[in-house]
């Protein structure tokens, strides 16, 4: 891609019309991964011949008169959480290393019948269990922003292929804020949408009651038209609405900046949170509301309730969704054992990193005997008050505003060594999983250091429409647009 | 906790100092979340999940299977088409 | 001291689906090893279990006819262990919302009818199976059976004896089959018992500790081993010694139970809700769609048995075993044939048949029709019984028609009078010296006539009619 990167939006419809080829844009999008990924290492595997493959099938296709899909020839990266038909995919760990799917996910589904082009696949925190994607066991992926700064997590390595425009867009997954923190560090827009209204069907499972699949794109436009393409009802997932995906990109000409009443929970600016954050956040909301948004105050204070709540919960699903991993039928299996337990055991140990082991640990303790009650189902109940809680306070607003993460972008390295420092930079990302609501994550600044800075917004479940309408809003009113991360002026000096 | 205990059930195969840091870990972790405790919660049906979800069920209508090979040529060990494992020694 | 012996039982029975409780695999039996599965089945990453409606519908009509108590809103839940036959590393089971809650079973013992109660019947996915380790220190893992759907059936304590508890699976069977939710097939698996038994002394309120058995194979084995059980746990407690809580196995070539090596560590199943199937609330009006297709049970088919076709009570037990053979014996007596003949028919041969070959009707190539067209035959005297059995026999290798098979065979007999009136009157007025012998007083003499008119139409002239026009021939004897 061009340093000008083209909106996904504009690729698809001079596709269509025939002005540009595909084959054209992904020999664009692989040069830029080619030249660019050595240094970020946001993809984990590049499919240059299917890519290249595909794109010539689409172009043959218009040729031959047929009327292309909404993202025709638009290049996409694909977290390595979601199952691709004989395309590796490894979770960013060693146990699936070698990995090919039998089957594709839905989303690649849709994503195929809607005429993207899928150039490979991302890097992540081992089973997307991170904020950092320090947790890959195939090395971290750096900000594009800062080289020495991590993108986010777990989808960091779909965040920064898209900040750093290698592709215009791409698909992470979101248990606890996976796809909005690292929009937030990497300076683009994430939305995980409402629980069940994506298919989850070849995401690989972290915590099945609260993952999502969503975008991670530059604009919120983008966003919205590949929401409409992923949504809507899916007979493989018994979890997924029956609701028809609705048109959110005509939506958002509607946008009425007049009517909305934006929710700021009083403890979201509280203790915790970086100056520089608290100061661009209030300042877009100042600037929505200078343009006749309503600013509502909230006592909403999920502080206490949110991160243990999450974690116990993320924690003990993931402990049984990981058990699969057993060595018999697929992934790794290590040497050198004579029975099957003892076979079991050391392919899970030495096939999972430090990050899923504590964490297969942690919920394995939740809900073992005598520690459930107060552990796994303690949990279910606060969640459900949290529900509750949630619930009054969109009686009043329409949106709730938080940032998306407490800090921007930290040095590699610099958290790894404490898990539950990364865990409390999870606050404002959690509540809408553990709720079920849909969350958008919408570059509002920078900090002193040029570290793009989120604003979080959620919205009533089922409400991506408001949400959407009201991310857009946003960047009508944000203070001045980000511009592009160094790392283009790194490739430009650098590559070619 | 029973470090030991919860390893085993995990079928996690740990070094010592995997075992000694873990521990420690998860006793930070589970302290902070002590605060759970507080909340009240005595009025709450516990929620699976967040939102009620309308049950789907499916037809039974027969799907094919897909070649035994798509399934086992992934497999770390095979015999014809079965899979291979190690055999089952129980613990006295 | 006199002991009390207290028994539950534990049956899972497959449910008789097209496909899997949560794929749509086929559940045939005896496919080639792993060829009946799927990523959903195998336990790939990233797939999501869809649950069979077919599967929910058997297992609420099997609770309907249990009378056991249905909730609104039933949920699934993971029962976390490995094994390498369980590919997810948990089974998709349900905890504390089963889809059927208490009910009862009426049965029928020596001492006379009981009531047993049932405490659930709940839903839950197969395993598939491990090959144990041959020589060469390997075990093989074929997967066609994991996610099949299971009925798990749990019993109250109430059964007081060995023969109760076979009694108990000999009803429960029937009913099942009769419901059509499952072939409770036990040599292919489609219905297995676990045993839980104890003893107490005569009187006591409380239970004693309990073992578990498994490996039971047959109704008469779980008999069996509960009598050995039972026996072992009373000499145990008889002789100051105790009973300690543990799985068995029955081991059926030395006729006992012995401990299984008891797997490490306690159990610690972690079982909590499957996030992936969202509870399911059951309609009222689902459950009485159920009701009303709900077919005739044993206990009813034996009434109507008896009341429609004046059977007998030795009758009606035989034929009531078998609901498949039911609907035969009331075809055929449908198509014509005579209940007090058909009985008879169905009784003896049809389940001679069945029992030489492998014991389902449907393949057998006699029908209902056919018997009964056979019998049709016999009553009006076209055909005697003798040489009915021959036409039945050549019917049920070939499947074709009695009227075919006795026109072939030559079967039909001679009940022209006038034809054999003429073949009587030959025999007669060739065998002087017989006919002498018979109006000597020698009744005996008419049968060896008999026999030479028999012979000479090749043993197709109706008998009856042979004698009635001999004596009316020759004339009274003396």
């Amino acid at each position: 891609m061009s340093p000008s990167t083209p909106s996904a939006l504009d690729l698809a419809t001079s596709v269509r019309s025939g002005e540009r080829t595909a084959i054209d844009i992904v020999e664009e999008s692989l040069a830029a991964i080619e030249a660019l990924n050595p240094k970020l290492r946001a993809f984990l595997k590049v499919d240059g011949n299917g890519a290249r493959q595909r794109a010539e099938e689409l172009d043959a296709a218009r040729q031959a008169g047929e009327t292309l899909g909404p993202l025709a020839g638009v290049p996409i990266a694909l977290k390595d959480n979601l199952c691709t038909r004989g395309l590796e995919t490894t979770c960013g760990s060693r146990i699936l290393e070698g990995y090919r799917p039998p089957y594709d996910a839905t989303v690649v589904e849709r994503l195929r019948g809607a005429g993207a082009v899928i150039v490979g696949k991302t890097n992540l925190d081992e089973f997307a269990m991170g904020s950092s994607t320090e947790n890959s066991a195939f090395g971290p992926t750096s900000n594009p922003w800062d080289a020495s700064r991590v993108p986010g997590g777990s989808s960091g390595g779909s965040a920064a292929a898209v900040a750093a425009g290698l592709v215009p867009v791409a698909l992470g997954s979101d248990t606890g804020g996976s796809i909005r923190q690292p929009a937030s560090l990497c300076g683009v827009v994430g939305l995980k949408p409402s629980y069940g209204r994506i298919s989850r069907f070849g995401l690989v499972a972290f915590g099945s009651s609260l993952d999502q699949i969503g975008p991670l794109t530059s604009t919120v436009a983008e966003a919205a038209a590949l929401f409409s393409v992923l949504a809507g009802p899916d007979p493989r997932d018994g979890t997924c609405d029956e609701r028809p995906a609705p048109d959110s990109l005509a939506a958002l000409e509607k946008r009425d900046v007049s009517r909305l009443r934006i929710g700021v929970p009083r403890a979201a600016f509280g203790a915790g949170v970086e100056a520089s954050v608290t100061a661009a956040c209030r300042a877009s909301l100042d600037a929505l509301s200078a343009r006749g948004a309503r600013l509502i105050d909230l006592d909403l204070d999920w502080s206490d309730l949110a991160i243990p709540t999450y974690y116990l919960v993320a924690t003990s699903e993931a402990s049984s969704n990981l058990a699969r991993y057993d060595g018999v039928r697929y992934g790794s299996r290590a040497a050198g054992h004579e029975d099957l337990i003892g076979m079991i055991t050391a392919s899970r140990g030495a096939g999972f990193g430090p990050e899923v082991k504590r964490r297969i640990l942690l919920g394995t303790y939740a809900l073992s005997a005598g520690y459930y009650d107060a552990y796994y189902r303690k949990a279910t109940q606060a969640r459900a008050l949290m529900g509750r809680q949630f619930a009054a306070a969109f009686e009043q607003v329409d949106v709730i505003a938080t940032p998306t993460s407490p800090t921007p972008a930290f040095p590699i390295g610099e958290k790894s060594e404490d898990p539950l420092q990364m865990y409390l930079c999870d606050v404002f990302s959690v509540p809408a999983n553990l709720v079920g609501l849909p969350g958008l994550s919408v570059p509002c600044g920078a900090s002193a250091d040029g570290l793009p800075i989120g604003l979080q917004l959620m919205a009533r479940r089922f409400d991506e429409t408001t949400l959407l309408q009201a991310g857009a809003c946003l960047e009508d009113a944000r203070p001045e647009p980000l511009g592009l991360p160094p790392i283009h002026r790194l490739a430009k000096g650098g590559a070619r | 906790m029973d470090i030991d205990r919860i390893a085993e059930l995990s079928r996690l195969a740990l070094t010592e100092a995997e075992r000694a840091r873990y521990a420690k870990d998860l006793d930070s972790i589970l302290g902070h979340f002590e605060r759970l405790q507080a909340a009240d919660t005595s009025d709450v049906p516990p929620a699976v999940s967040a939102v009620a979800l309308a049950p789907r069920e499916r037809d039974d209508i027969p799907r094919e299977s897909p070649p035994v090979d798509v399934l086992l040529e992934g497999a770390p060990a095979r015999q014809d088409d079965l899979y291979e494992v190690p055999r089952v020694i129980a613990a006295e | 001291m006199s002991w009390e012996c207290v028994i539950g039982l534990e049956v899972h029975v497959q449910l008789r689906t097209k496909t899997k409780l949560f794929c749509g695999c086929r559940t045939t039996f005896g496919a080639s090893p792993n060829s009946q599965t799927c990523p959903v089945c195998a336990g790939h990453p990233g797939v999501l279990p869809v649950l069979n409606r077919g599967a929910v519908d058997l297992a609420l009509r099997a609770g309907l006819a249990l009378d056991c108590s249905m909730a609104s809103v039933t949920k699934f839940d993971r029962k976390n262990y490995f094994y390498a036959d369980l590919p997810k590393g948990y089974q998709i089971s349900q905890f504390d919302l089963p889809i059927n809650g208490p009910g009862h079973l009426d049965i029928v013992t020596e001492s006379g009818p009981r009531r047993i109660g049932i405490t659930r019947a709940h839903l839950e996915e197969d395993a598939g199976k491990l090959i144990h380790a041959d020589a060469s220190g390997v075990s093989h893992v074929d997967l066609n059976r994991a996610g099949t759907p299971l009925l798990e059936i749990v019993s109250d304590p109430d059964l007081r004896q060995p023969e109760e508890a076979f009694a108990y699976l000999k009803t429960l069977k029937q009913v099942l089959q009769y419901l059509d939710v499952s072939d409770c097939n036990m040599e292919e698996g489609s219905l297995r018992c676990d045993a839980n038994v104890s003893v107490r002394p005569m009187g006591q309120e409380a239970l004693g500790t309990k073992t578990e058995i498994k490996n039971l194979n047959s109704f008469k084995n779980v008999q069996k081993a509960l009598e050995y059980e039972r026996a072992r746990q009373i000499e145990a407690l008889e002789s100051g010694g105790t009973i300690r809580q543990e799985t068995r196995l029955w081991d059926d070539a030395a006729s006992r139970t012995r401990v299984m090596r008891v797997k490490e560590g306690a159990d610690d199943y972690r079982y909590f809700p499957e996030p992936d199937v969202p509870p399911l609330t059951i309609a009222s009006e689902r459950i009485e769609r159920l009701r009303a297709d709900l077919p005739e049970l044993p206990v009813q088919v034996r009434a109507r048995l008896a009341r429609d076709y004046s059977l007998g009570e030795y009758e009606v037990e035989v034929l009531a075993d078998s609901r498949a053979l039911v609907t035969f014996y009331e075809s055929v007596v449908s198509h014509g044939g005579s209940p007090k003949e058909a009985i008879n028919w169905v009784l003896n041969d049809v389940r001679r048949l069945l029992n030489e070959g492998d014991g389902r009707l449907e393949e057998l190539k006699l029908s209902s029709e056919s018997l009964a067209g056979l019998l049709k035959l016999v009553a009006s005297d076209r055909v005697s019984t003798q040489a009915a059995r021959k036409a039945f026999e050549q019917m049920a290798s070939s499947g074709r028609s009695a009227e075919e098979v006795v026109q072939e065979l030559g079967l039909e007999q001679i009940s022209d009078r006038g034809a054999l009136s003429d073949q009587v009157a030959a025999v007669v007025a060739a065998q002087a010296k017989i006919v002498e012998q018979y109006r000597g007083g020698k009744v005996k003499a008419l049968d060896a006539l008999m026999g030479m008119v028999m012979r000479e139409t090749r043993g197709k002239a109706n008998p009856q009619l042979v004698r009635e026009l001999l004596v009316e021939q020759l004339g009274e004897p003396g």
